[in-house]
């Protein structure tokens, strides 16, 4: 694990929510992730985070000593269930007493069934839900953000254009002013044989947000690759410059994100966007770069 | 000349690919590639190199003047390769069919002609090259990070195979694999994740699963449907009580449409250093096609992945059976 070696991006991201004050993010974290809540003693010292620990008495205890966490530096509380948890969180933060939540990774696929399950204001059944991965790839100049990676399997022209939507106004919080936005195909023109890139093309002349550019569709290659754009004659903002990768569904955006994270040397981040607190989902291959990264994004949008 | 002794050991990445089939070039003379409509300069460039480091020798076959053109563009001896005049696309195509055919082409490359008049040519009954009832694009990537060749199938030909197809497309893809050595391939049925069943491919996948695992159990161990996460991953590592007999190990990512071929192809090619060899299986002879935005190492290790697999299919290893349900090799 390379945790030292932050890239520039995640180092200014560093300074934000350093900047910001500690966020008060909702913990729940299960026995088989214990080793990777050690890291959360480096972000409390750091600043910027104040954990709240929902988790079982055992675990908390465990996790207090591991990660030498202050008396003071956080706050715990106890729940044995992952259901008994949800609500624990949910009814603090119904209260104002939270500013974001997190999953630890083992258990950050349940995140979504979990919080929609319990019901409440917060995460609503019918408020559709989505899982924005920022991904820091060794030699290329900024994060890339993919959607959606945690929720819905085969989203429709209009749900493609909120997660858009969702994502670029995320992303502008970041301080990316104008996202470039591609929606990915396997081609990069209009096809009627081939409906990814009809819906690609038409979810992005509906997505509409100030300062952000839509383009649609675009292979992978002519999105984030300068040359490939030029190359293949695409005109437009967007092509060789996207910051953020809509795929078609969310096996190929799944696929987009774990395939940087996991055989191109990245470390990414997830979180959950769409209820009332963004919610840290770190992937569970992602290692402790993957915690760090989740609870740091989750922080600065919180 | 004679046979190589065949592989005792998988290749493991697009230099064994290209060394193997220099290797098959010293034993047996350089495999022959029949280039339709030649008159495409960066092929001709690719192919040169190919003859020069010992991969493949190729016979072109175009409209005379244009490939003599092409030639020269490319900075290639017009002397180097064998030349059929032909006039039309279509003719030239024909002729590629034909030569494989006669057994006098190992390899049929596509030049500057459409991909869909080069297949549905070299496809037609009459000339015996139609092996089964498709034939399918297998990506063979060369993935650093994941230490061994990933062959991402179908993610060039068809836009939404069905089931029947994702069965061929598997036989052919199995056959990729076990032409570099890799006789018991693992198959990562792709999905979103492996514990949702929820897609518009579930059924069919389910299926397929039971089917392969009935059928081709000797040939091949599949799983899914499994994420790229579990696919490269150590299912351990990750506290997934999950047969690892195909999860962190996948030789074969099976995608369910030409969107999640390509665009997680060209992810690890744009990112993660992937060298990328296509081939299209399922003719009697491999087709090779390039595109002018590879560069000239995924061009060269395309044509060695190419001869490696005529050369495999010409020793007449057992096939996958057939399947009631079609696929099945003949």
């Amino acid at each position: 694990m390379s945790d030292e070696r932050l890239t520039a991006i995640e180092t200014a991201l560093q300074s934000r929510v350093r900047e910001r004050g500690p966020v008060r993010m909702g913990i729940l974290f299960t026995q088989h992730d214990q080793h990777r809540m050690m890291s959360l003693g480096s972000m409390v010292r750091d600043g910027w985070l104040f954990p709240i620990l929902v988790g079982s008495a055992d675990n908390i205890e465990t996790t207090v000593k591991g990660a030498t966490l202050e008396e003071g530096s956080y706050e715990a509380v106890e729940a044995d269930t992952l259901e008994e948890q949800t609500a624990a969180a949910l009814d603090l933060a119904d209260k104002a007493k939270l500013d974001a939540l997190g999953f630890s990774p083992h258990v950050a696929e349940e995140a979504v069934p979990l919080l929609q399950a319990a019901g409440g204001d917060l995460f609503p059944e019918h408020q559709p839900l989505m899982g924005l991965a920022a991904v820091a790839l060794p030699e290329f100049p900024r994060l890339l953000f993919v959607g959606d990676v945690a929720v819905k399997q085969a989203p429709t022209v209009e749900e493609k254009a909120w997660i858009a939507e969702q994502a670029a106004v995320t992303v502008q919080a970041l301080s990316v002013d104008e996202p470039r936005v591609a929606f990915l195909a396997a081609v990069e023109a209009t096809n009627p044989g081939m409906p990814v890139t009809v819906e690609a093309e038409e979810a992005a002349s509906k997505a509409q947000v100030q300062g952000a550019h839509m383009h649609g569709p675009l292979s992978m290659d002519v999105a984030i690759n300068r040359t490939a754009a030029e190359k293949k004659k695409v005109p437009g903002e967007v092509p060789g410059r996207a910051d953020i990768l809509v795929g078609p569904t969310l096996t190929i955006s799944r696929g987009v994100y774990q395939a940087m994270a996991l055989l191109c040397g990245g470390r990414a981040g997830v979180t959950l966007l769409g209820g009332k607190l963004p919610v840290a989902i770190p992937g569970r291959a992602d290692g402790d770069a993957g915690v760090l990264l989740s609870t740091m994004i989750t922080a600065a949008l919180a | 000349m004679g046979d190589l002794p065949f592989l005792e050991n998988p290749l493991v990445n697009h230099e064994q690919v290209i060394e193997r089939a220099r290797r098959i070039g010293e034993a047996r003379g350089l495999a022959r590639v029949a280039v339709a409509a030649a008159e495409e300069d960066d092929v001709l460039a690719a192919l040169y190199a190919c003859k020069q480091e010992g991969i493949a020798d190729a016979v072109l076959i175009g409209d005379r003047e244009k490939v003599e053109q092409a030639l020269d563009n490319a900075e290639v001896p017009r002397d180097t390769f064998e030349l059929i005049a032909v006039e039309t696309h279509e003719e030239a195509a024909l002729k590629s069919a034909q030569l494989a055919a006669a057994g006098e082409a190992d390899v049929v490359m596509k030049g500057y002609l459409k991909t869909s008049v080069l297949l549905k040519t070299l496809l037609k009954h009459e000339h015996g090259l139609r092996d089964r009832e498709l034939v399918s694009h297998s990506a063979a990537l060369y993935v650093p990070a994941h230490g061994k060749l990933l062959n991402i199938t179908d993610g060039g030909t068809l836009i939404q195979p069905t089931l029947e197809q994702k069965i061929v497309i598997l036989a052919n893809g199995v056959r990729v694999m076990r032409a570099v050595g890799i006789m018991k391939p693992r198959v990562a049925v792709f999905g979103a994740s492996e514990r949702r069943d929820d897609g518009p491919h579930a059924d069919d996948n389910r299926r397929l699963i039971e089917l392969a695992r009935e059928h081709w159990g000797a040939f091949l161990t599949i799983d899914g449907p499994m994420p790229l996460d579990l696919a490269v991953t150590d299912p351990t590592s990750l506290g997934i009580p999950y047969a690892p007999d195909v999860a962190g190990q996948a030789d074969i990512l099976l995608v369910n449409s030409i969107e999640e071929g390509n665009i997680v192809a060209k992810t690890l090619i744009q990112f993660g250093g992937a060298i990328f060899m296509g081939v299209i299986a399922g003719a009697k002879v491999p087709i090779s096609l390039v595109s002018r935005s590879d560069t000239m190492i995924n061009k060269k290790s395309s044509v060695a992945l190419a001869v490696c697999l005529a050369d495999f299919d010409r020793r007449g290893f057992d096939s996958l059976p057939a399947m009631p349900e079609m696929g099945g090799e003949r």
